[in-house]
């Protein structure tokens, strides 16, 4: 590694762990309706010393912001993390955290719990996370062979082909739906949002994504071997069935518990680890941490743009993401083509 | 000094068409041996199951006394290295980073390069010839070059037992030269050297045991001049050649005859 790659390295890691939680208090200002960054930042640490009309702004920026900041950070780290694993497992830059049909499994569920009526809490989440499961665990089914090898050719090819069916099940479910506000619910959903953001659902995510950082971090050294193709990893040691399905295991856990909370939000998972490989070199070992911060922070400025720019109309976030996400990896393909 | 001891190896992929058959070697510190064979009579077939990859179906290949399958992989991997015919890299790895994947088996799962691990990486690429190019991405090499990384790799995993997959294929006269003596230095070294040679005439020179395979046999083993005469070569490819004694060395040298 060259010392200015390593340098590269110090810095970026260095800016984006002073930019996270400067923008969370960011994030708690901005909004709707506009706090005082002071208050915002009081309401934060020194509760007692608000006023009584800055009561109210306590409660928007302590049980409606600060949740839904933190839910963004961890959803973005979430993708971030598992697009990076999925890169890497697939030894492709293509991959994302979706690849193996997580996303249309959880708007399948997701439809179906809207389209049925039941209660959003918690049936929604339950719903969005056991269909994203599922998805997964047909996808693996099918590229287990006999001799329990699996095949990234067919995890990839079958995540597509059971993606495509649970996309023409939700579709199905939406053509159903006697009535037109859950369509537009589901298709909301779909989108993707941090809208239903609140303290439980921060602590669960939280819950599930703290030990896949601590997983995906044990598997970066085993995922760098990969690299050298199973039969060079096997000789440098490394297991090759074993690291797939330790990743696929971490990644798909990161992916479903986001999914669940926020809906299918694109383009993180895809574009974050790719920026971070193009600055910082392919070493999981700083591709992994360094995505997820940024993930953290990209979806935070993602979702805060959705929440203002339109104000006081809120636009999904899955649209922001998008927005950006596309350009950028479409100069991306342009620029540097084949080195992808 | 570690060594690898084939014994009656037989192997198929899909039972019972059988790959090799009736297999028995001996590979040990110090020695620089090749394995020749026309296409398709089981080299790559017998390296794996030497690696470990795969399991013979009868018979067994031991690493100082144990079958190499049993082998905990990191133990294996510190012990016998390997370099595969065809390498896709993944990702854009510098050359540095691809010989310090070397040490996984030397390091922990999360530990940070030692200066142990350091050293290691650095006379691997030394000794390779790759030093210079570390900060290269592995895909901005030529083939000569590539091969010499990858070499480094498995060096740096500091082996007592060394297989490689014809690595010379692609590979130009000098690049070629270049390569058959690192590997003759790293068997000089000490370490079991055993290597997969299409080019007959490579093989002839610096090797000091030739092993012919036909078949998924071992028809003839031993110096050059044993190996190489024009009745084994003949019969193992299938293909008229003639033997003549190199004008320096006085090595044997095979000529193919295409004409008639």
């Amino acid at each position: 590694m060259s010392a200015r790659r390593r340098r590269l390295r110090a810095v970026v890691l260095a800016v984006l762990t002073v930019l996270l939680p400067l923008s969370v208090l960011l994030g708690t200002a901005l909004g709707a309706s506009k706090i005082p960054l002071g208050t915002s930042v009081r309401a934060l640490f020194a509760p007692s010393s608000l006023t009584d009309l800055e009561q109210a702004q306590r409660l928007i920026v302590r049980e409606l912001r600060l949740p839904r900041v933190v839910l963004a950070c961890l959803v973005g780290a979430a993708l971030a993390l598992s697009g990076a694993m999925m890169q890497g497992l697939f030894r492709n830059p293509l991959a994302s955290p979706y690849v193996l049909g997580v996303a249309s499994g959880a708007s399948t569920g997701a439809a179906l719990v809207i389209v049925s009526g039941w209660q959003p809490v918690p049936f929604l989440p339950l719903g969005a996370f056991a269909g994203g499961l599922l998805a997964v665990l047909v996808v693996y089914g099918l590229a287990s062979r006999r001799d329990h090898r699996t095949s990234v050719f067919t995890l990839i090819l079958g995540g597509v082909a059971v993606g495509a069916l649970f996309s023409a099940v939700t579709s199905f479910l939406i053509f159903l739906s006697s009535s037109g506000e859950r369509m537009s619910d589901v298709v909301f959903w779909i989108m993707g949002g941090l809208g239903r953001a609140n303290w439980t659902s921060v602590s669960i995510l939280a819950a599930v994504f703290v030990p896949c950082v601590l997983g995906a971090h044990l598997a970066s050294r085993d995922l760098n071997a990969l690299g050298l193709g199973e039969e060079g990893a096997f000789h440098l040691g490394v297991s090759p069935e074993w690291t797939k399905r330790w990743a696929l295991v971490v990644a798909t856990a990161a992916t479903s518990a986001s999914v669940a909370f926020a809906g299918t939000i694109g383009f993180v998972g895809l574009v974050i680890p790719h920026i971070v490989r193009l600055l910082l070199g392919p070493d999981h070992r700083v591709v992994i941490p360094a995505s997820t911060l940024a993930g953290a922070v990209f979806l935070l400025w993602a979702d805060l743009a959705a929440r203002t720019v339109m104000r006081p109309v809120e636009l999904p976030v899955g649209i922001i993401t998008a927005f950006l996400g596309a350009p950028f990896f479409l100069y991306l393909l342009r620029t540097r083509g084949s080195r992808l | 000094m570690s060594e690898l001891l084939g014994r009656g190896i037989a192997f198929a992929y899909a039972p019972p068409d059988t790959v090799l058959s009736g297999i028995s070697l001996r590979l040990q510190g110090g020695e620089l041996s090749a394995l020749i064979g026309p296409n398709g009579s089981g080299k790559s077939t017998l390296l794996r199951v030497l690696s470990g990859l795969y399991p013979p179906t009868c018979g067994e290949a031991l690493l100082d006394g144990r079958p190499v399958h049993r082998w905990p992989r990191r133990e294996r991997a510190r012990r016998l290295a390997m370099v595969e015919q065809q390498r896709a890299v993944g990702f854009d790895f510098t050359v540095r980073e691809i010989v310090a994947m070397g040490r996984t088996a030397h390091r922990g799962r999360v530990a940070r390069e030692s200066s142990i691990d350091r050293a290691a990486i650095e006379r691997a690429m030394q000794h390779a010839a790759v030093d210079a190019l570390m900060d290269r991405s592995i895909h901005a090499l030529s083939g000569g070059e590539r091969q010499r990384a990858f070499l480094a790799a498995a060096l740096a995993q500091q082996p007592s037992v060394l297989l490689l997959d014809e690595p010379l294929t692609h590979l130009d006269i000098r690049h070629q030269r270049q390569f058959m003596h690192i590997l003759r230095d790293r068997s000089a070294a000490g370490t079991a050297v055993f290597v997969a040679v299409h080019d007959l005439i490579l093989a002839s020179q610096l090797p000091d045991r030739l092993l012919l395979l036909s078949g998924g046999r071992l028809v003839a083993a031993g110096s050059p001049a044993e190996v190489l005469t024009a009745e084994s070569v003949r019969s193992a490819f299938a293909a008229e050649v003639d033997i003549v004694s190199h004008p320096r060395s006085g090595a044997p040298v095979v000529l193919p005859w295409l004409g008639d």
